[in-house]
């Protein structure tokens, strides 16, 4: 249990100090929602400001983005170079992994909860279900961290990989109505739609907020978990001596 | 008859089809300081890594007091200490901070764990700096801040290798004289290296190892009386003698 809490408190301190979560979790979305907010601010619809809007949908969006800091996240000790006496000194990979997804999982979902606090106080969204949203937050960051870290331990190079993983997220972003509303929508492209996840977490977070529904809520927050629970035995399955070790990152400051 | 400390048998690491290490077998006994010897690519730090648990062996054995080190990897890990030939330190750290995170993964606590700290800042000299970040340390004091981190559990066993590369004359004493102290206390030392007048200055026994394989294995003094006949005064000479003056250009697989 001591070396389990010293590899979160580094990780929690790597994480915070390296600034990609708490940019791409608070600087961004902020900065996001404050474009798209101005720019869209004719378009409200149903009583829902284009501020409002944004918040709601960006912050989810924001979290998924993440997985980047949390594959960055999976090699830093190979990056580093301590990864040897790391996996020298008697602690499980179990441990390591675990540390590594929790220190994530906190710091993504800390910094969208006062990115979220912050939007709500700014845009005047109510605070309906907001421990329902929260949970979800946390969800997400959960699977977030989770499958990202089973990607940075596995994967050869960061650079080729983050440049992958952009890729589907911004997809699934757009999707899921991240930079502009889902009109209604032709069956087949509704279809299309659906296979974001990003598109059921918007819109269960739109239910809960102004229809006070929490079902679809409480099923993705149960399916978020079991995924992450998922991904975090396949992250330890993964993980590998060998492969942990190995990796550079050009420009990296040893 | 003394027991073995580390028995490793009939060692096969093999990489992409090549046998880069090819079935080498010694005993360690405890107390020895032994000098482990090889031009780039003859395998040492291969060796080294497969010895530690940290690669996986394709065939032979490596015994800790008479037992697989798979039987109890937990023990093992708390019995040895390496001191990788990478700086291993954290840059966002301080140097006491380094040494606490490393020593909390072998388990120790609070009183304890403050202790051994300051017991290994001590021993390399670097309580008065402890508070700087390895960042701003000099060649010398990252290499020996980088010992400090291997020594603090008190390991029975430390595998140091090449760790005096690219430093100044001065620090390459204060190690040295650290590792005879360390040997003086009881700790059996495995050197890698390929300076041979370090070699000559701490080790009694050398092993020579080349293209995978142990050439010679034996004292110092039964090595140079073996090649004094062929003028060969040196350890140098006898190293050229036996390995050979072709140059070594191929790439480390490990």
């Amino acid at each position: 249990m001591t070396a389990f809490m010293a590899e979160l408190k580094l990780n929690i301190r790597h994480r915070i100090c390296d600034g990609f979560a708490v940019g791409y979790n608070i600087l961004f979305p902020a900065i996001m929602i404050g474009l798209l907010g101005v720019l869209c601010r004719n378009f409200s619809h149903g009583g829902i400001s284009s501020y409002q809007y944004y918040s709601i949908v960006t912050i989810p969006f924001c979290i998924v983005m993440a997985l980047i800091t949390a594959a960055y996240a999976g090699k830093d000790d190979a990056y580093a170079k301590t990864a040897e006496r790391v996996l020298l000194s008697p602690i499980s990979k179990g441990s390591i992994v675990a540390a590594k997804i929790l220190s994530c999982t906190l710091v993504i979902f800390f910094s969208s909860i006062v990115t979220y606090i912050g939007a709500a106080l700014l845009t005047g969204i109510g605070m309906t279900g907001v421990g329902w949203i929260s949970y979800l937050f946390l969800m997400i960051s959960f699977v977030t961290a989770a499958l990202g870290i089973c990607i940075g331990l596995g994967m050869k190079n960061f650079l080729v990989v983050k440049n992958i993983i952009n890729l589907p997220i911004c997809l699934f972003g757009i999707m899921g109505g991240a930079f502009f509303p889902l009109g209604t929508l032709h069956p087949t492209e509704a279809a299309v739609m659906n296979l974001s996840p990003l598109r059921w977490i918007n819109k269960s977070i739109f239910l809960m907020l102004y229809d006070g529904q929490s079902i679809l809520i409480v099923r993705i927050c149960i399916i978020l978990l079991i995924v992450g629970i998922l991904c975090s035995l396949l992250a330890v399955t993964v993980f590998k001596k060998e492969e942990y070790c190995n990796g550079s990152l050009p420009g990296y400051e040893e | 008859m003394e027991t073995k400390q580390l028995q490793v048998s009939d060692l096969v690491k093999i990489y992409d089809g090549k046998k880069v290490v090819d079935g080498i077998s010694f005993d360690v006994y405890p107390g020895e300081m032994i000098g482990f010897l090889g031009a780039n690519g003859a395998g040492k730090s291969t060796s080294i890594r497969v010895m530690t648990g940290l690669e996986k062996r394709d065939s032979g054995d490596v015994l800790y007091c008479g037992k697989k080190i798979e039987e109890d990897y937990r023990s093992y890990q708390q019995e040895i200490g390496v001191v990788p030939q990478d700086i291993a330190l954290y840059n966002d750290l301080s140097a006491y901070d380094n040494v606490k995170f490393f020593c909390s993964l072998y388990g120790y606590r609070k009183k304890e764990l403050e202790q051994r700290v300051e017991e290994a800042l001590q021993f390399v000299g670097l309580w008065e700096h402890r508070k700087q970040s390895p960042k701003k340390y000099s060649g010398g004091m990252k290499r020996r801040l980088n010992i400090a981190c291997a020594i603090m559990h008190s390991p029975k066993l430390l595998i140091m290798d090449e760790p005096t590369v690219g430093i100044d004359p001065q620090s390459r004493n204060h190690i040295m004289e650290t590792i005879k102290e360390l040997n003086r206390r009881g700790t059996t030392i495995i050197y890698v290296s390929h300076y041979m007048e370090e070699i000559e200055a701490l080790c009694d026994r050398m092993i020579l190892m080349d293209h995978g394989t142990i050439l010679t294995d034996c004292s110092k003094e039964d090595l140079k009386a073996t090649y004094q006949e062929q003028n060969l005064l040196t350890l140098e000479d006898i190293f050229l003698h036996i390995t050979g003056k072709q140059l070594r250009d191929e790439v480390e697989s490990a």
